[in-house]
């Protein structure tokens, strides 16, 4: 079963699509979580997800705004869909009628 | 303002010196990162900071770190501080007493030959102590790897502060602590190049990972043979002739520990060459199967 944390940047990977790379995963999670994201903790998990087959990273062009250097562009695989889908729908059954106020 | 921009500036360089202990290209990323999000410095450092910690304890998973840890820094470096405090602590006044044109006789025998002998067992002793280091810090980095910052560090402090460390935990009184830790910390004098400087040079090619060459190997094996024996041999002289200020009295399995990066080094480039004889016995036997048939 996929941690929270991993979950988290699956979705913002699925939702950035063609853009998702460190800092725009880094921005859609903290936007989201209103906390803090580390790049410990992003670029620790990130390479997690991708021994376990659930994204796929590679480098992509280098940008003048980055300094002439490259960002890590990330996708997620068929087996990253089906795994956040299962935690997706574990967390809708597990609340089914807890109302959190 | 001229404070704060100050401490930006110290802040950036340690956030691009800390970025050093990643690997090249995540180094890159982190730093084209940072300049894109236009974080602060000091945010910058405590996420570099942050990765770098996570990645560093990552590497103890392996089995590797803990081998030069255990292998090098505790095996080896254990022993040599030892015989480096022995030798740091006579090796001043030997200098001295040359300098001043007093060379130091430990020997209860007068003569020129006997501050010959005594020279003679500082060079020696040089030499070996040199070259122990040499051989661990190759076997060091050619395990850890990755983790060769730590247990580089690791390595340092265990020979440089063991052995002094311990007899000062021996003595009746006690040191203020400021002074222990001063003295833990920095390197008291040109010494201490004996050790760092050879290690530094059995790092460099350890890193490389390429090959030393059996023959070069060989021969560094036979030199530290060679070196040890004549160190033992005049270790005892010391002995028997009952002389004051001793560097000390290293023992024959002492030596034999000391010696067993070198070995390790002979094993490591004698299974490189099996290997590459039997991948190209492999390759052979493919193309004579390719063959077509006559």
């Amino acid at each position: 079963m996929l941690g929270e944390f991993e979950y988290l940047m699956l979705s913002a990977t699925a939702g950035l699509g063609a853009d998702a790379y460190g800092v725009s995963i880094r921005r859609e999670i903290e936007d989201a979580t209103g906390k803090p994201c580390s790049i410990g903790a992003l670029y620790t998990t990130l390479d997690r997800l991708e021994r376990k087959g659930l994204v796929k990273t590679w480098m992509g062009d280098s940008t003048p705004e980055r300094g002439g250097r490259p960002k890590r562009r990330v996708r997620i695989t068929a087996k990253g869909i089906r795994e956040a889908q299962e935690f997706y729908t574990a967390v809708r059954r597990v609340t089914r009628g807890v109302s959190w106020g | 303002m001229k404070s704060r921009g100050t401490l930006t500036k110290v802040c950036w360089t340690l956030a691009s010196v800390s970025a050093e202990m990643l690997e090249p290209a995540e180094r890159d990323v982190v730093r084209g990162d940072y300049a894109e999000s236009g974080e602060t410095a000091l945010q910058a450092l405590i996420g570099v900071w942050g990765l770098v910690g996570r990645r560093q304890l990552a590497l103890w998973k392996d089995w590797h770190s803990w081998f030069a840890l255990i292998g090098i820094v505790g095996a080896v470096g254990i022993p040599l501080s030892r015989i480096f405090l022995g030798y740091q602590k006579v090796f001043y006044g030997r200098a001295w007493g040359l300098l001043w044109g007093h060379p130091v006789n430990p020997f209860n025998f007068p003569g020129a030959l006997a501050v010959a002998l005594d020279l003679a067992y500082m060079v020696c002793l040089s030499l070996a102590i040199a070259l122990w280091s040499s051989t661990s810090g190759f076997v060091l980095c050619h395990f850890s790897r990755r983790a060769t910052w730590l247990t580089s560090i690791m390595f340092y402090f265990v020979v440089y502060d063991f052995a002094f460390l311990s007899a000062m935990r021996s003595r009746p009184t006690m040191e203020p602590i400021s002074s222990i830790i001063a003295d833990a910390l920095l390197p008291d004098g040109p010494t201490m190049l004996l050790i760092l400087l050879p290690v530094y040079w059995g790092a460099r090619h350890g890193l490389r990972r390429g090959s030393v060459g059996l023959r070069r190997v060989l021969q560094l094996v036979i030199i530290i043979a060679l070196v040890n024996s004549l160190a033992l041999w005049m270790s005892s002289l010391y002995v028997r002739f009952e002389a004051v200020s001793s560097p000390g009295n290293p023992k024959m399995t002492t030596f034999v520990l000391l010696s067993w990066p070198a070995c390790y080094m002979v094993a490591a480039e004698v299974w490189r060459r099996c290997r590459r004889k039997d991948g190209m016995e492999l390759l052979a036997a493919d193309h004579i199967d390719r063959r077509p048939p006559n």
